[in-house]
């Protein structure tokens, strides 16, 4: 039987009046690139937030790696590694210097430390512009800089939020790979997009969420089947748009 | 509507929006004239005889000329200071040379006034006499009652007198104005960093990947208020540098005539309570801008409410830098001793000025480094909650219930 990496039991929360998520059970097993789709304000932020144990659930239990979020976040966040919807870098430092800065935060030091800093460098395609500061780096460059961040401590559970929004094509190419590459290194990954395009390519399976609520999980197939519409963008709009009705 | 005027509308209405903006156009220059009111209020109020700031003033008196018959202008130069020290709403105190020059040396009198044996003497055969004062600089009320004697006998009888004033306490200036440089800088050194460092991480979203991290929230506090503390430390060295210069300038120009000018050579112990003054300072202004950070969704935002929370304690302190604190009124006492900053001045002019009343200065440490750990405690608190990184509103709030509807509600209407 696969092993949960991720476990979300009946999890609500609430802003206020406002249901951000509603009652979201959902598994995500070691190995595989489980994306989380749904419109904007879907709940798939918050949902993450939960999961790092950075917001605490209304009712129901998250679990990571085991651990009760966000009772016991300090241990289970040692083999997470996230990348924010919006989020952005230290500009008055190197992007080697931003790596080592979270690196060393995640308890890595000495030779493994730049070993581990070079490496993702490299995976990213950021090796020749490393010690330049990292408020020259072009919007492509800062969220490629943002994803090896994530993955400096090589983290088994890689959360990436969005992480193609405002990329071009190259770029975008490029983490698909990355992802991929994690996925195949025995990494789990948990994309949450509105690029389905992104979500078709990449992920294993994929859950869609609207207003906070599943309404659909399966890998794609399995939804194509259940559903029968041929591809995830007519899938995804017919379940999110019977949804609205 | 016209272009402009529809570029003016929204315009003016993203500033009405804007909670900086009431504070920078609204709040910030109202407390920088109420700071400057009280400020003046303290320094004009307490020289004044009467007045809501005029505290009640008590000066000594000391009659030496004989009784005799050969002491006449002795008893009229008596009955002046009498008379006015009571249109001055002064109460004098008669006492004898030696209680008189006790208090002087114990620094229990603002004012002292020795009329000597040999006064009338002097007057009828020379034409001049001399009368002693001792005033303490460090009331404006005080100097106020001497001026107005030395005018009031400086011609008694066609006969010249020569009032020879000397000070209570020296005080030294130089110092003094290092010393409140040092703690202003103190208060606004660590703005810069703490604003950056938290409300900054928390605009550009770094705050929440910092926060993912297996650190706790507690060593990312220390963390950057260990940081505050170094560009405090900075900054405050940069100021006692410039002061420096400032000092040199100072004896140059005058030529070593004003005291304590002359050099910058502090004590092992005055630098210790100046130093103690100043980290306490930089804790507490630390402190408190985390605070203030946490509130804060932007750099800008922490700033300006930095500003406005700091002003006018800054021209209280300002205001009740170099002049004794008895002078003032009970409750703006209560109000500056209530402000914490007003410790670290209070701390230096206790032991710069006021013969190194150690309960005193260690009371006025004690209640900085409680509300530094006080406001730390509220920051760690601050520092937890989901709004640091969910800008919505995370807590739900109560519905109002208006106090009719409470009423009937009680009453089951």
């Amino acid at each position: 039987m696969d092993e949960a990496v991720v476990r979300l039991e009946e999890v609500t929360k609430r802003f206020g009046p406002v249901v951000a998520v509603d009652r979201l059970s959902l598994e995500i097993v070691r190995g595989e690139v489980f994306g989380l789709l749904g419109p904007n304000g879907a709940g798939k932020t918050t949902t993450v937030r939960m999961i790092c144990g950075l917001l605490k659930p209304t009712s129901g239990k998250v679990f990571v790696f085991g651990y009760e979020m966000p009772k016991d976040a300090l241990r289970a966040r040692r083999h997470i590694g996230l990348l924010p919807q919006e989020s952005d870098i230290y500009e008055m430092l190197t992007g080697r210097e931003n790596l080592e800065y979270f690196g060393r935060l995640y308890g890595l030091e000495g030779e493994e430390l730049k070993k581990r800093v070079d490496e993702v460098l490299k995976l990213v395609g950021l090796s020749e512009r490393a010690d330049d500061r990292a408020g020259e780096y072009s919007g492509g460059m800062k969220r490629r800089l943002m994803v090896a961040r994530a993955i400096v401590h090589d983290p088994e559970l890689v959360i990436l939020d969005e992480p193609t929004m405002g990329l071009d094509v190259f770029a975008v190419r490029r983490i698909r790979r990355l992802i991929r590459r994690l996925a195949e290194g025995g990494r789990t990954v948990l994309l949450t997009t509105n690029d389905l395009e992104d979500a078709e390519r990449t992920c294993d399976r994929v859950a869609i969420i609207d207003r906070g609520r599943l309404i659909a999980l399966g890998t794609i197939r399995e939804l194509e089947e259940k559903f029968e519409e041929r591809g995830l963008e007519e899938l995804f709009i017919r379940l999110v748009e019977g949804e609205g009705e | 509507m016209r272009p402009w005027a529809i570029i003016a509308r929204k315009e003016i209405k993203e500033q009405l929006r804007s909670r900086r903006t009431f504070l920078t156009l609204v709040i910030v220059p109202f407390l920088v004239w109420v700071g400057v009111g009280l400020m003046h209020a303290f320094l004009f109020g307490s020289m004044t005889p009467e007045g809501p700031l005029a505290a009640p003033m008590d000066m000594h008196l000391t009659l030496l000329d004989p009784e005799d018959g050969n002491g006449t202008f002795g008893f009229l130069a008596r009955d002046i200071i009498m008379s006015i020290a009571a249109n001055l709403s002064v109460n004098v105190h008669e006492v004898s040379y030696e209680e008189g020059m006790k208090l002087v040396e114990e620094g229990e009198t603002v004012l002292y006034v020795l009329i000597p044996e040999d006064f009338t003497e002097n007057l009828t055969s020379y034409g001049f006499g001399t009368i002693k004062m001792w005033i303490d600089p460090t009331s404006p009320r005080a100097s106020t009652v001497a001026s107005a004697i030395e005018a009031g006998l400086s011609i008694l009888e066609q006969r010249r007198i020569i009032a020879d004033m000397r000070a209570i306490r020296a005080v030294p200036f130089t110092f003094l104005m290092l010393s409140f440089m040092l703690i202003f800088s103190a208060m606004w050194g660590p703005m810069p960093v703490i604003t950056t460092s938290f409300a900054g991480e928390r605009e550009k979203k770094t705050l929440e990947v910092l926060l993912t991290t297996p650190v706790k929230r507690t060593s990312i506090l220390l963390g950057k208020l260990l940081a505050a503390g170094f560009a405090a430390a900075i900054y405050m060295g940069s100021s006692i540098a410039g002061m420096g210069v400032y000092n040199w300038l100072m004896a140059w120009a005058t030529a070593g005539a004003l005291a304590g000018a002359e050099g910058m050579v502090l004590t092992p112990e005055q630098a210790a309570v100046i130093i103690a003054s100043a980290l306490l300072t930089v804790l507490l202004s630390a402190s408190l801008g985390i605070v203030i950070s946490c509130f804060a969704r932007t750099t800008r935002d922490a700033e300006s409410y930095y500003s406005a929370l700091f002003t006018l304690p800054m021209m209280l302190i300002a205001g009740t830098a170099m002049m004794r604190f008895e002078d003032l009124p009970l409750a703006l006492q209560a109000i500056i001793l209530a402000i914490p900053f007003s410790h670290g001045v209070l701390m230096i002019n206790n032991f710069l000025i006021y013969g190194k009343p150690w309960p005193a200065i260690a009371a006025s440490a004690l209640y900085m480094l409680a509300w530094a750990i006080g406001a730390l405690l509220v920051g760690a608190k601050l520092f937890e909650r989901e709004e640091i990184v969910e800008t919505r509103k995370v807590r739900h709030r109560k519905k109002r219930i208006g106090l009719l509807a409470r009423l009937r509600k009680r009453s089951g209407l």
